[in-house]
């Protein structure tokens, strides 16, 4: 049996904690959001308030530095301001992500007493009919109007999200204009470069609404493009740009990594981060379900010491080894497995995804 | 804002004191969470001064703190001690006590 004699030590810094999977919202996109006759049955599944108290309580004392407070959304819970101050007081960066749709006056007196370093805000549209149709709610644009100007006056740092998919494909530009419009040129829309599919049981088809892999490359590109065109003028042919592609491997300054530096999964999860899920599971990250260990049976220290050992991983497919796009490509086992069901075969969608990119490269 | 060496200064209590990894930290919280961007790391002494800021004192008091503490030259104590309570006042980290 090879054992491992130089693994780098796993330290717990950022930790993700999902309060739940419910949602006021029903995005077509959603990774996990489940379909609403769950709901009974998630609730009575959900971790308590005094659950979450503790899991800060032992994160604090494992070395966590940022908790990422997210859902679903979790403003639904009618108990989110005790968890919320009950994790806060302990004292970690904190990083809160909502659709903005349910802040109330008791919400906004909570987080003027304790803002969290950073908010994450999700916005799915430019007008109500585009969130009819990407989120099954035309009201909603207007109260994630104002819940985001509430929101922007706490002194945290303000990120918007969003995730174009076909429903809104037509408003990713307005999208990030009625940001600036509406909460200051500062402020940048963040979007997804690739949409997976749902995850630990999500009822979300997102293989019927997201972008084909065409549309997805134009549109991570977009923001690029649109520079060139205004700095170039009416000469600009948008079929002509072509991307220089860096070899980031062979450029990066390897000497830290020659130690044989070893991970789990190829990133910080499971080795600098974890997530805990609503009913309580230790995982790698949000999106991997496929490995954890049961935080509410063993304690959150002893589920994050033990987590590596719930980890069995095949060997990795040739095809994917032996790529030549891999410095392009998105894909990585959370998205492995959300796309194919398992963690060895490829992603079609990220291959033709890179396939796409790489036309454009030089 | 320079230093009074009559007045009496304490930390705000808008950080929260942490051992990360066996480091000192400081996370800012309430109106100062977009004051810095990340956390601030203590080391020795200055998570010596930052914990004996927590009630009121003189920078004479702290500096003499420091010195018996750490077996300092008093001079050299003064000067670490008025380095780092330049650095808080410039941050607005702590409150004028009297």
């Amino acid at each position: 049996m090879n054992t491992l004699t130089n693994a780098p030590e796993r330290c717990p810094l950022n930790a993700t904690f999902e309060l739940t999977v419910r949602c006021n919202l029903k995005c077509k996109m959603c990774l996990f959001r489940h379909d609403d006759k769950e709901n009974a049955e998630i609730i009575r599944n959900e971790l308590t308030a005094e659950q979450w108290a503790g899991f800060a309580r032992e994160a604090a004392e494992m070395g966590t530095v940022g908790v990422l407070i997210t859902g679903g959304e979790p403003l639904l819970r009618p108990d989110f301001c005790e968890i919320y101050e009950s994790i806060y007081r302990q004292g970690f960066m904190i990083s809160l992500y909502t659709n903005a749709t349910l802040v109330t006056p008791e919400i906004m007196e909570l987080l003027r007493k304790y803002p969290p370093h950073k908010i994450g805000i999700s916005i799915y549209g430019a007008s109500p009919e585009t969130y009819h149709k990407v989120c099954g709610n035309a009201a909603a644009f207007e109260k994630m109007l104002e819940g985001s100007r509430l929101l922007c006056t706490l002194p945290s740092v303000t990120e918007f999200r969003t995730t174009i998919i076909k429903d809104n494909f037509c408003d990713s530009r307005a999208i990030e204009k009625l940001v600036k419009e509406n909460f200051g040129e500062r402020h940048s829309v963040t979007q997804t470069r690739m949409v997976m599919k749902a995850v630990r049981g999500a009822c979300a088809d997102v293989e019927s609404c997201r972008l084909s892999p065409q549309d997805n490359v134009k549109l991570s590109l977009q923001k690029s493009i649109d520079i060139l065109r205004e700095r170039i003028g009416d000469g600009f042919d948008e079929n002509n740009v072509r991307i220089r592609q860096e070899n980031l491997k062979k450029n990066a300054d390897c000497s830290s990594a020659v130690n044989h530096r070893l991970s789990l999964f190829g990133c910080s999860g499971g080795m600098t981060a974890f997530a805990v899920t609503w009913e309580g599971k230790l995982q790698a990250c949000q999106t991997l379900g496929a490995f954890s260990t049961d935080a509410v049976e063993l304690g959150l220290k002893k589920a994050w010491e033990t987590f590596p050992l719930s980890v069995k991983l095949p060997e990795p497919n040739k095809k994917c080894l032996n790529c030549e796009m891999s410095d392009l490509c998105q894909s990585c086992y959370a998205l492995r497995y959300a796309e194919t069901g398992n963690l060895e075969d490829c992603p079609e969608y990220a291959c033709r995804d890179c396939e796409v990119m790489k036309s454009f490269c030089l | 804002m320079s230093v009074d060496n009559n007045i009496r200064y304490q930390a705000k209590p808008n950080y929260i004191r942490r051992k990360v990894g066996g480091n000192d930290i400081l996370i800012p919280v309430a109106e100062n969470v977009a004051d810095f961007n990340g956390f601030i790391e203590l080391n020795s002494t200055s998570a010596f001064i930052w914990d004996k800021l927590a009630t009121p004192h003189t920078i004479n008091e702290v500096a003499d703190a420091v010195a018996d503490e750490f077996g300092a030259d008093k001079i050299i104590a003064f000067g670490d001690t008025k380095e780092l309570f330049d650095l808080m006042l410039e941050h607005n980290m702590l409150v004028e006590v009297g």
